[in-house]
């Protein structure tokens, strides 16, 4: 008993032993500072230190769920509208839903440069949203409060990180079912950088 | 040594059962008759708590406009109740709207459908949901939000609610609990009794 033990042992020193490894081993980000003013002396001025990386947005949709689109009597005498085809329930949906649906992008900007930048403003093709705001989220005690911001500051050789429960680019009015998978063009306008384009993949974010 | 371990087996079994159940939220205790409401569902139907007995009810307090918190819990709870599989059957998720003036019936079914087919949505009056909201402990509050195309927002606390087969409250989950935990205490509400 005592060997098995003791075997257990030296596995889980092992197990320590192999994280603490992973970690000092974990490759250890170049030092910024020594390239990126010799990048900014011999790139072109649209050459900017940002980079944004892991851009996802959460899947949105401004139809029902054709399971459950089908209209009843009840429902139509609810919805004060009484609507006979599912195609105009849609069609009203939309209509009603105009401003109402709402989803978020969320980012990770890099900046390897040696000045600090903001983040102004996103824009995303106008039949997507009526709105494309910057957005944060306080959480006082456990009450979420949302509020828009006029910038997201990204520090000198640092990173501004868009996640849940924090800052966001929030769009408002959807007009178009985002589903899994597919992409969002998103165009980013930074105080010193100019605007960068991004891809954003629609996707559900991992459960923790 | 084999003693030690069949003594460990016996205490742990002994644990099982007698002692109060072991609850990763944190717990009412003493678990006290929940808060009882009949607001509209998303079908336009009554739902009223007290006719739910036998289901265990996971109550969350949102807004249908809410692109953060309340998917992000609403996301958790669906992955929670395809991993409770066919125990899911006896967990009714319910969300219900702290935001009357824009929710309305259509959209909450559009909105919670999105997450789970399963889930409700529930819409009442401001002069029921805030006393409700207050006797859960929970708060909401509108607020204006100027230049913003949202107009306003619900500043709300993100907390969620458990209720047991028997109609007693019995936990409160926080924002952002793992899965794992919520599956472990659903799992073990949905086979009480
Ligand atoms: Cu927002």
């Amino acid at each position: 008993m005592r060997r098995i033990f003791t075997s257990a042992l030296t596995a889980l020193t092992c197990l320590t032993l192999a994280s603490c490894g992973g970690t000092a081993a974990a490759p250890t980000p170049p030092p910024a500072a020594a390239t990126a003013p010799a990048a900014a002396v011999t790139a072109p001025a649209a050459q900017s230190a940002l980079t944004i990386k892991d851009a996802w947005v959460r899947p949105v949709s401004v139809t029902e769920p054709a399971a459950t689109s089908a209209l009843t009597t009840t429902e139509a005498m609810t919805d004060t509208m009484a609507l006979t085809t599912t195609e105009a329930m849609t069609d009203s949906l939309a209509m009603e839903m105009d401003a109402s649906v709402t989803t978020a992008a969320y980012l990770t900007i890099v900046n390897s440069g040696a000045t600090p930048d903001n983040l102004l403003s996103v824009s995303a093709a106008p039949e997507l949203a009526k709105s494309v705001e910057l957005h944060t989220m306080i959480d006082e005690g456990g009450v979420m409060k949302m509020r828009p911001v006029a910038k997201i500051e990204v520090p000198a050789n640092g990173e501004a990180v868009l996640k849940i429960g924090g800052f966001h680019v929030m769009f408002i009015g959807v007009q178009k079912d985002l589903k899994d998978g597919e992409t969002v063009k998103l165009s980013l306008t930074f105080e010193q950088a100019g605007t960068i384009q991004v891809d954003a993949v629609v996707r559900t974010p991992p459960t923790p | 040594m084999r003693r030690i371990l069949a003594l460990a087996l016996v205490l742990l079994a002994l644990s099982g059962c007698g002692t109060p159940l072991q609850l990763k939220g944190t717990r009412i205790e003493p678990p006290k008759a929940a808060p009882d409401f009949t607001l509209t569902d998303e079908q336009g139907q009554p739902f009223t708590l007290s006719a739910h007995q036998g289901q265990v009810t996971v109550l969350f307090f949102g807004f249908a406009s809410c692109p953060d918190i309340c998917p992000t819990e609403l996301g958790n709870l669906a992955a929670a109740l395809r991993q409770l599989g066919d125990e899911a059957k006896s967990v009714q998720v319910v969300f219900v709207s702290v935001d009357p003036e824009r929710d309305t019936v259509t959209r909450l079914r559009q909105y919670v459908t999105t997450f789970d087919p399963r889930f409700k949505g529930l819409w009442g009056e401001k002069a029921i949901i805030d006393p409700l909201v207050k006797a859960y402990g929970a708060s909401y509050e509108r607020r204006d939000l100027p230049g913003s195309a949202l107009v306003y927002t619900i500043d709300h606390s993100a907390f969620t609610y458990v209720i047991d087969k028997a109609g007693r409250w019995r936990e409160v989950f926080a924002f952002g609990t793992t899965v794992a935990d919520l599956v472990t205490d659903l799992r073990a509400l949905a086979r009480e009794r």
